[in-house]
């Protein structure tokens, strides 16, 4: 059992190596990319994400600290003060997200009521003083009303 | 068996070292992308909310990584004080607080 432990040790301790090495050459190589390791989707950095990047590594050293401290090593136990701390953050950003979209959606909105009304507002000064119907020219004739009827509605 | 130890031990400190000393190197040279880290996503302006959100980070993390440096019960983790936890909190706070602001005078015009 001894010697079947030993193999199976030796056997993950290769495995393990080998893969470590060969995420590092690729990471230094850049055939796995980081540009966009804390990037949002739309490009820009992402501060949550960067939080998270720190506690990552700080947690996992501390953890790699202490458990290389013990003779045999040993893993230790992760206090409730952590967990909290990671909570918190994963908490923050979740939360983040839904004032951020909550805000785009809105932004999306008000820009699209402004274009309306801009529109139609337009058309209506395309009337003729002497109520001949206009037509609509430029950038704003692909919404301008159809009809005189429909000048002045619904705004 | 001890041989064993010091392999995987090795293992895993080269390991987590080279990806700590490769992901801060990036950083540094702006290999990884950080633009608008501190900018609000809306204004794009610089935001302090931001700022004072990723030096508490920073400050906790660091405080927290000298407490398990020179934690005298080598076996475990030091727990982490429930007045950093309290800054945190309220850092957060103040940052959604900050993100969500904007959004009551643009909603109302």
């Amino acid at each position: 059992v001894d010697v079947l432990s030993l193999v199976a040790g030796w056997i993950v301790a290769v495995f393990v190596g080998a893969a470590g090495a060969v995420i590092l050459w690729k990471l230094l190589t850049n055939q796995i990319k980081l540009d966009k390791l804390i990037s949002e989707p739309n490009g820009d950095a992402s501060l949550s994400r960067f939080q998270f990047l720190i506690f990552t590594f700080i947690i996992g050293m501390g953890v790699l600290v202490v458990t290389l401290r013990q003779s045999p090593p040993a893993l230790p136990e992760i206090p409730v003060g952590i967990l909290a701390l990671l909570g918190i953050s994963a908490g923050s950003y979740v939360v983040a997200k839904g004032i951020q979209v909550q805000r785009d959606t809105r932004f999306e909105q008000i820009r699209s009521d402004t274009a309306k009304a801009v529109a139609e507002q337009a058309a209506a000064t395309s009337v003729a003083p002497n109520g001949a119907t206009g037509v609509a020219t430029g950038p704003l004739a692909a919404v301008a009303p159809a009809s005189p009827a429909d000048v002045g509605t619904g705004v | 068996v001890n041989t064993l130890a010091s392999v995987l031990t090795i293992e895993a400190v080269v390991f987590v070292a080279a990806l700590v000393l490769l992901v801060s190197y990036r950083l540094i040279t702006g290999e990884i992308n950080s633009i608008a880290l501190l900018s609000d996503k809306g204004t794009r302006e610089f935001s302090p909310a931001r700022l004072q959100l990723l030096v508490a980070t920073v400050l906790a993390a660091g405080y927290w990584f000298l407490k398990v440096l020179s934690s005298a019960a080598g076996n475990q983790l030091p727990d982490v004080p429930q007045d950093l936890v309290l800054l945190l909190g309220g850092s957060h706070t103040l940052y959604l607080g900050s993100k969500s602001l904007p959004l009551l005078p643009r909603q109302l015009s």
